[in-house]
C-alpha cells in the first residue's frame, strides 16, 4: 500500500479528509466494491491496532500477569467479570482476591502485592476501581503520616485534585485523585520516586 | 478513555516494552506536574503529553528494548490472543514507522500534529503510516488477495 489511492483511503479511514474530499471518495467507494472492500480492510486494521493497545481484554491481563506489575489500575476498563468478583470481596480477602485475579484476570499488581497490603490495607479494589484506604487515605486527605509520603496537590486530567504518593512497605508509588468522598488510585507501581 | 490510560497505551506502542513504557509515563507525568506548577492557568493539551513522551523515548538509549525473555513471553501470549499478536507485530516495525502508527492510531493525534512531533514533512509521515499498515496487514493476514 503506497499509491496515492491507498494513501487517500488511509486518510479517509483516519478521518483526515476534508468534507469535499470525503464526499468525493465516498462517491467513488459506493460505485466500486473493490474500493469498499479495501476501506473495510483498512478500518479493521485500524480497529485491531487500537484495540491491541487501548482495549483491556483478558489476553492483555494474561500478558500483564507474565510481566512486571502493570502501573495503571484505576481508569482502564475493568472487565465486567472482574467487577462482579470485586464486589464480593473485602479488604481482608486481599490474598484470596490476588489469587483469583492472577487466574481470572491477572492484574499483576494484586498478584504481586496483594498479601503484602493485607495489614493494614492501603488500597481496596472496589467496583469503581482501586481506592485508597487506611493510612494512605488519611495521608492523601492531609494527615501527617510517617509511613506515607505524599506530593503537592495538582489538578489531574479531568480537573480532580491529584497527588502522588510513596508507600515504604511494600515499596509502591503512584497517583491518587479525589473522587467523591475518597481517593481513587489512578496509577500505582513498584518502587519509590 | 482517561488521559493516563491513553498515554500509557501510547508509551507501550512507542517503546514496545512494559518497563520502558512505564518509565516514559513516569517521566511524562513528572514533566506535566512541573509544567502545571510553573503555569497553573495553562491547559495541558494531550498532544503536549504525547510530544514529551515521544521526545523522551527518542532521547533515551534503546539498547535494552525487548530482551529475549520478554520477546519469548510475548510470543507465548501471542499464540492465545489476537491483541497480543497485533502488539507483537507493531513492536517489530521499524522505529520510524511504529512511532507514526503509535502517535496517530493510539495517541489520536492528527497527521499534522504527529508530523510536527516527529519533525517530519506531512508526506513523510503519511508514507511511514502507510508502510506500517501494509506490513501489519501482511503479517496479520488482512492482505488483499493477490490481484
Amino acid at each position: 500500500m503506497s499509491g496515492l489511492k491507498d494513501q487517500a483511503l488511509m486518510a479517509y479511514v483516519d478521518g483526515e479528509l476534508d468534507e469535499v474530499q470525503r464526499q468525493g471518495l465516498e462517491a467513488s467507494i459506493s460505485g466500486d466494491p473493490r474500493l469498499a472492500a479495501e476501506v473495510e480492510r483498512q478500518r479493521a486494521l485500524r480497529a485491531r491496532v487500537q484495540d491491541a493497545f487501548l482495549g483491556v481484554d483478558v489476553s492483555q491481563a494474561e500478558l500483564s500477569a507474565l510481566d512486571e506489575p502493570p502501573l495503571v489500575l484505576g481508569h482502564p476498563p475493568v472487565s465486567a467479570r472482574l467487577r462482579r468478583r470485586a464486589r464480593t470481596f473485602r479488604p481482608v480477602h486481599w490474598a484470596a482476591m490476588a489469587a483469583c485475579l492472577a487466574v481470572g484476570a491477572g492484574i499483576g499488581l494484586a498478584a504481586a502485592y496483594g498479601p503484602a497490603l493485607l495489614d493494614p490495607p492501603a488500597m481496596e479494589l472496589t467496583p469503581d476501581g482501586l481506592v485508597a484506604r487506611g493510612a494512605l487515605a488519611e495521608a492523601l486527605a492531609g494527615a501527617t503520616a510517617e509511613e506515607v509520603r505524599v506530593g503537592d496537590v495538582a489538578p489531574g486530567a479531568d480537573g480532580a485534585a491529584c497527588r502522588t504518593f510513596v508507600l515504604p512497605d511494600p515499596n509502591l508509588s503512584g497517583l491518587a485523585c479525589r473522587e467523591g468522598s475518597g481517593w481513587a488510585v489512578r496509577s500505582v507501581g513498584a518502587g519509590g520516586v | 478513555m482517561g488521559r493516563l490510560p491513553r498515554l500509557r497505551a501510547v508509551a507501550r506502542a512507542v517503546a514496545g516494552d512494559h518497563a520502558e513504557a512505564d518509565e516514559l509515563v513516569r517521566l511524562t507525568a513528572e514533566a506535566a506536574r512541573a509544567r502545571a506548577e510553573l503555569h497553573p492557568a495553562e491547559p495541558l493539551p494531550d498532544v503536549w503529553l504525547v510530544r514529551f513522551l515521544t521526545k523522551a523515548w527518542m532521547g533515551r538509549s534503546h539498547g535494552h528494548r525487548l530482551g529475549p525473555l520478554q520477546a519469548g513471553r510475548e510470543a507465548v501470549a501471542a499464540g492465545r490472543s489476537g491483541a497480543a499478536q497485533v502488539r507483537r507485530e507493531v513492536v517489530r516495525l521499524p522505529d520510524d514507522e511504529r512511532l507514526a502508527l503509535a502517535l496517530v492510531l493510539v495517541g489520536g493525534l492528527s497527521y499534522r500534529e504527529a508530523a510536527d512531533v516527529l519533525e517530519l514533512p506531512l508526506s513523510a509521515l503519511t508514507g511511514r503510516l502507510a508502510r506500517a499498515r501494509a506490513t501489519l496487514a501482511a503479517a496479520l493476514d488482512l492482505q488483499e488477495d493477490a490481484a
